[in-house]
């Protein structure tokens, strides 16, 4: 509609400047008006005139054919636009942005900058997708945690529970991963164990003075609380056997789908008689379970040659000489216990699926078990 | 605060000291007495004639950018120096001998129109200290030597074509008078018209219209008339319009652009306002005449010469 207008208007301009042989102009405004002279109309078309002495030219010049005519045929007047514009046209701030709007600017800077976000959009939408798969690995490792958490727990919990005293059902068992630990500087800010101590040593520094229980209660009287005989280790073997060889797959399916760079992994659990699983992917899933704001941190980790190994279904990350669980989140407090000790012994009794960790894993180790957290060194 | 007489003359002559200091090689002996009133005129027609309130910096910095070389040259030449003029013609004639050509429809015309800018420059008569009077006084130094000359030449081939030509600007004026205030009662009836009765009422319509848009176009403002008579009436490029204007012919398009709006919505207040049309009339007459315009002004294309606009520059 509006082009049609626009041809319109054309039409009839043309047909007005084509009804007169020369241009039409007002008789009585020339003649009103000096015509201007050489030397003004070479000023005018070299473009050094005031602002204001242009604009006196231009009124005389829109209405008299002749001066426009010279004016138009003067070469000069194509060659100094051609160059750097008059200093009056030309200053300010206006001037400038508009001369970095122009045209000849745009005509470059906008494909580069198109460039620029569909590269920006691309990276975005690659690096999504990728915390995604992460998210969806991670997810299933925190459900086969789960899962094989529930049944340790469940044989566990004739040795170690007491009727009284409730196992701690799986669900129930709080999300104490690294991310969550890590978050809170605060080491007093643990979410899930009642009033932990301040002075909680972080998850670095684990070779700091050993922390206090979480509960503050005497170590020994954990383990009074266990009256139930310890349950048989055959049932345990084939879910951690079924567990192990489920991560096993989801290690090489993310294995595949990524280019993993972590270091190689821990040692077979005997047992098992499998290829141990790949830390970098497990880590991965562990690293899934972290919200969204520490993912970022943990990609990182795994990206830079840490050593995991997975251990009856749990999956333990080497710091130093010690190797902890990936559930254990720092700022937790731990119970310590020495290799060779009563207490040591009589947890290993206790607890034979702990013992089958700790004597795979040789050294310092942090492992969660039943909701504790076990520092066996 | 205004520059007062005194404080004029003390810039101008330090602005001469400056001039001449500034000119490269050769200031062919000019002196600042000889400069002076060339500045002085200088700086009262280009500056203090639109800006009376100009600072002493600004008349100061408008004389530094004078041509030095160029009115060193020239101020010698109008005092009789030969060797000056020796100098300007060895170094102009090329300039002049091309603007010309440019300028004349065939050789001999160009040639004969060089010879006579250089008479026009050395001037015939003589005024009364005895030199003579000739185009070179017009020079201020504003603008380039070649550029002035360039434009002596498109002057006098103006000149010379209107003393040869037997349409002469009075009566193109007068026509488009008769445009504006007179009924057009010499309505020509186009040829190839079946019903006579139509032609004519179509006719008279397009000549209301017409009157209308001259109207509108003489109450537009200075630039954007001078945009529209360049583009439609001296047949100009838009570029060509744009570099007079001194803008980039895109800017000079969207300007069109934005005048076709304005003169359309003047057009229409003019006719329904003045003319009493209708506004079902006004917008018929735009969608029913305008289209057979482009039929209608062929002939009269044809037997100006001028080829229709190339193309549309015009931004939709």
């Amino acid at each position: 509609m509006k082009e049609s207008k626009d041809n319109q208007m054309e039409l009839l301009l043309r047909t007005l400047g084509a009804s007169s042989p020369m241009s039409v102009d007002s008789a009585v405004t020339v003649q009103q008006t000096e015509h201007l002279d050489a030397d003004e109309m070479n000023a005018f078309a070299e473009g050094q005139l005031s602002d204001r002495t242009r604009a006196r030219y231009v009124a005389h010049l829109a209405d008299c054919g002749s001066c426009r005519s010279i004016i138009a045929s003067l070469p000069q007047t194509v060659e100094a636009f051609s160059k750097t514009v008059a200093p009056e046209h030309a200053s300010g701030f206006w001037a400038r942005l508009t001369a970095f709007f122009s045209p000849a600017v745009l005509r470059y800077a906008i494909p580069a900058l198109v460039l620029a976000a569909v590269v920006g959009v691309s990276f975005l939408a690659l690096r999504q997708q990728r915390e995604t798969a992460f998210v969806a690995r991670n997810e299933e490792n925190s459900e086969a945690d789960k899962r094989n958490a529930a049944p340790g727990l469940e044989g566990s919990s004739a040795t170690t529970a007491a009727p009284a005293q409730a196992p701690v059902p799986a669900a129930s068992v709080p999300t104490e991963n690294y991310a969550d630990e890590r978050r809170s500087k605060n080491p007093s800010e643990s979410s899930t164990k009642p009033g932990p101590p301040s002075g909680e040593a972080p998850l670095s520094d684990l070779n700091a003075a050993p922390a206090t229980t979480a509960t503050n209660q005497p170590v020994d009287s954990l383990y009074k609380q266990a009256e139930q005989p310890p349950p048989p280790p055959k049932p345990e073997a084939p879910v951690i056997m079924s567990e192990t060889a489920k991560e096993e797959a989801e290690d090489r399916q993310a294995r595949r789908r990524e280019n993993d760079k972590l270091s190689q992994p821990g040692s077979a659990d005997s047992s098992r008689g499998a290829a141990p699983a790949s830390g970098g992917v497990l880590s991965a899933r562990k690293v899934q379970e972290l919200p969204a704001s520490q993912r970022g941190y943990e990609l990182k980790r795994k990206d830079a040659d840490e050593e995991v190994r997975t251990v009856g279904g749990r999956h333990f990350r080497r710091q130093g000489s010690a190797w902890i669980d990936t559930a254990f989140s720092t700022g937790r407090s731990t119970i310590n216990v020495s290799r060779g000790s009563e207490h040591y012994r009589t947890l290993m009794g206790d607890e034979p699926g702990l013992r089958a960790i700790v004597e795979q894993i040789g050294g310092e180790v942090v492992v969660i078990w039943n909701g504790k957290a076990y520092r066996i060194r | 605060m205004t520059v007062n007489s005194s404080q004029l003359e003390s810039l101008v002559a330090d602005g001469a000291k400056r001039l001449i200091a500034r000119s490269g090689g050769d200031s062919y002996g000019v002196n600042t007495a000889l400069l002076e009133p060339r500045m002085r005129a200088a700086v009262e027609k280009y500056l203090l004639r639109d800006n009376p309130e100009v600072q002493p910096q600004q008349i100061a910095s408008f004389f530094d950018t004078l041509q030095s070389d160029d009115l060193c040259l020239i101020v010698a030449c109008e005092n009789g120096d030969e060797r000056a003029w020796t100098d300007l013609v060895e170094r102009f004639s090329a300039t002049v001998r091309s603007a010309a050509r440019t300028a004349s429809s065939n050789e001999a015309t160009a040639e004969d129109l060089a010879q006579s800018i250089w008479a026009e420059l050395h001037g015939l008569r003589v005024r009364d200290d005895g030199r003579p009077s000739g185009k070179l006084a017009y020079y201020s130094g504003r603008g380039s030597l070649a550029g002035w000359l360039r434009a002596v030449v498109a002057q006098l081939a103006i000149d010379q074509h209107r003393k040869q030509s037997r349409l002469v600007q009075t009566e193109e004026d007068a026509e488009f008078d008769r445009l504006i205030d007179h009924d057009g009662d010499g309505a020509r009836i186009l040829p190839g018209s079946v019903n006579p009765e139509v032609a004519t009422a179509r006719k008279f319509a397009t000549d209301e219209m017409q009157k209308a848009l001259a109207q509108s176009i003489q109450q537009l403002d200075a630039e954007d008339r001078l945009l529209v008579k360049l583009y439609y009436f001296d047949n100009l490029r838009l570029r060509e319009a744009g570099a007079v204007l001194g803008v980039h012919e895109a800017t000079a398009s969207r300007r069109l652009t934005r005048i076709h709006t304005d003169l359309r919505s003047r057009v229409e207040r003019i006719l329904i306002n003045e003319k009493g049309w209708t506004e079902t009339e006004t917008h018929r007459a735009f969608s029913e005449l305008v289209p057979h315009l482009d039929t209608d002004i062929e002939p009269l294309l044809s037997e100006s010469g001028r080829l229709t606009k190339r193309g549309s520059e015009i931004a939709g």
